[in-house]
């Protein structure tokens, strides 16, 4: 129960430090926050005034962060300075492009990363698998933009395989039929997933290798050869499902790694997720637009974590007895 | 082919800080000097301009010099300070009472949480623009914690060894078993974690640089050059790939010589055999 009481208090926490973060941007700009937005569009000192008091900027601090607490909770977060549009309709499109793209990213991370690590780790004294070794660790180090950016020259400007950016076709998206829009879409995702899968795939399979590696040198791994089990289910039946866990435990620990390793790859590739949204509201100073979405990355990133506590507690039977 | 990997890395790496030093010296041009707007846009390579130029006839080599001189200045500072930072206070809360070390332990994990992105992006949306000074800072700060994870862990582990109590034992203050016989043991693995830190936080900052977010141009650093580059890429792929070559191989050496290094901390830790 402590196990489970002290993850908790920590995901509490990062709601809290998030939610606090966005609250700072929104209120304590060092000025005015309503600066930009007013003086822009040339307002009179009355409409300045009203501006303050719809976005409750005449209130004492603490009434302020009661209202702010407010919204974070119900996710009511008014409307964008520059837009005009509601915050949260725009954060949950974010939001949706997002989940597609690093979904998609993570699905082929994971794929490539623990096949290719599990082989690696079973068996070390392979030329490929060294090989491998060397040109994952650079994958590993190396910017995301940086692959991001070979990729599109490539493979957008050069052989003009895949689109340069966005999430679907202008023109497609409105004339097109379904099927024609699927592929479409598809056909967008595949480079920045390609990206994310590539940085993330070599992250995991370092984990997967050592955790492999570890879990071929124990007893009942030898025991398991030794009364006759084959090669193959000895890996599958006895040693896999044990190197498991600590892979898990880097893929959740990736996580908010991930969310700040998205908003680089989703610039590159124009793709109007979360990261691009927040990267454009702050350049235009859009202090709701921000906060809301500091806030909401904050939650995923907790919830997030909380999936990876129940995966690896299904994965692993010692820490259920633990927690017991 | 005997492994030549770490002398490899340590030349290139060492290379590229002695040119970063020096880039005053040897980069022919000066780093944001617009040499002819008309006639100097986007070329290729050449005698008087050995990487090309960039969008606004920038020499993309001196451009290549300085960035380094950027980026390696917010590299080194933000992981001096992540590394004294996370040391202090890892061992700190290694040798404090159990149940307060442990307290100090779950704020490291916690921060660890939060994304690092985030904390960057409302800086950024504090202050404006961010100095080199501040944003090494603020990387060092973003990085402290995963650094005082490994010092507790290594600390815990240390303290439990039979020399450390044969030294309490003998009598001597817990302030000199620290310092004679706890920290020796530390210097060799925090090196190389510094080091692959190093790596990581230039990535890191180009990739701010990148999105706008770090050093603001005309300064260099080689992630917003490759920003500048981005609505050339069809054209003029060059202005892009010379920053991201760079960032390349001093990333890949800088990591090359952290792995060289945790191998050589961890045959110290190994016993001989048949001893």
């Amino acid at each position: 129960m402590n196990y489970l009481l002290r993850r908790l208090l920590h995901v509490l926490a990062v709601v809290a430090i998030s939610t606090s973060l966005g609250f700072v941007v929104l209120h304590l700009v060092p000025g005015d926050p309503l600066g930009l937005a007013t003086e822009q569009a040339g307002r009179s000192a009355a409409a300045r005034a009203q501006l303050q008091a719809q976005y409750g900027l005449d209130k004492p601090l603490v009434q302020q962060y009661a209202a702010f607490a407010k919204r974070a909770v119900t996710g009511n977060w008014g409307v964008s300075m520059v837009s005009g549009r509601p915050v949260g309709e725009a954060l949950r499109e974010g939001l949706v492009n997002t989940l597609k793209l690093s979904g998609t990213g993570l699905l082929l991370a994971v794929l490539l990363g623990v096949s290719i690590g599990a082989w690696q780790g079973w068996r070390p004294q392979s030329v490929i698998g060294r090989m491998l070794g060397t040109v994952l660790t650079g994958l590993y180090v190396i910017p995301e933009f940086v692959v991001a950016i070979t990729l599109i020259t490539i493979f957008s400007y050069h052989l003009s395989v895949f689109p340069i950016g966005g999430a679907m076709d202008p023109v497609l998206s409105v004339v097109g039929s379904k099927s024609q829009q699927t592929r479409d879409q598809l056909w967008h995702l595949v480079l920045p997933a390609v990206t994310l899968g590539i940085g993330w795939g070599a992250a995991i399979a370092r984990q997967q290798r050592t955790a492999v590696l570890d879990t071929r040198q124990e007893d009942f791994v030898r025991t398991a050869r030794a009364k006759g089990v084959s090669a193959n289910n000895v890996f599958f039946r006895h040693a896999f499902p044990v190197a498991l866990p600590p892979v898990v435990t880097v893929i959740g620990l990736m996580l908010p790694v991930l969310v700040g390793g998205a908003v680089v790859v989703e610039t590159v590739f124009a793709w109007p997720g979360l990261g691009s949204l927040l990267l454009k509201a702050i350049g235009a100073r859009d202090y709701p637009l921000v906060s809301g979405a500091i806030v909401l990355t904050g939650f995923v990133v907790a919830s997030g974590s909380v999936l990876t506590d129940v995966v690896l507690f299904a994965l692993n039977p010692r820490l259920r007895a633990h927690a017991q | 082919m005997r492994n030549n990997m770490p002398r490899f890395s340590t030349i290139v790496f060492g290379a590229i800080v002695l040119l970063a030093i020096l880039a005053p010296l040897v980069a022919p041009f000066g780093p944001a000097q617009q040499l002819d707007i008309v006639a100097l846009k986007n070329r290729a390579p050449s005698v008087t301009h050995l990487l090309g130029t960039d969008a606004y006839s920038r020499d993309l080599l001196s451009r290549a010099l300085f960035g380094a001189r950027t980026s390696l200045f917010v590299a080194f500072a933000a992981t001096t300070i992540a590394t004294v930072v996370g040391t202090l206070w890892g061992g700190l809360a290694a040798t404090a009472a159990n149940r307060l070390g442990d307290g100090m332990m779950l704020i490291v994990d916690v921060l660890r949480s939060v994304p690092r992105m985030l904390l960057f992006l409302v800086a950024v949306a504090l202050a404006g623009a961010l100095s080199p000074v501040w944003l090494a800072a603020l990387l060092g700060i973003s990085a402290w914690p995963a650094i005082s994870r490994m010092a507790f862990v290594l600390v815990r582990d240390l303290q439990s060894r039979s020399f450390v109590e044969a030294a309490h034992a003998a009598g001597s203050a817990p302030g000199r078993v620290f310092l004679r016989h706890i920290a020796p043991h530390l210097t060799g693995p925090l090196t190389a974690a510094g080091t692959l830190l190093l790596a990581d936080i230039l990535a890191l900052e180009s990739g701010l640089s990148f999105l706008g977010l770090g050093i603001k141009p005309p300064g260099a650093s080689w992630g917003n050059m490759v920003q500048d580059a981005l609505p050339y890429l069809g054209s003029a792929w060059w202005t892009a790939a010379v920053p991201c070559a760079c960032l390349l191989v001093t990333v890949f050496s800088a990591s090359a010589l952290a792995d060289q290094l945790q191998k050589m901390t961890r045959r110290d830790e190994t016993p001989v055999p048949g001893l």
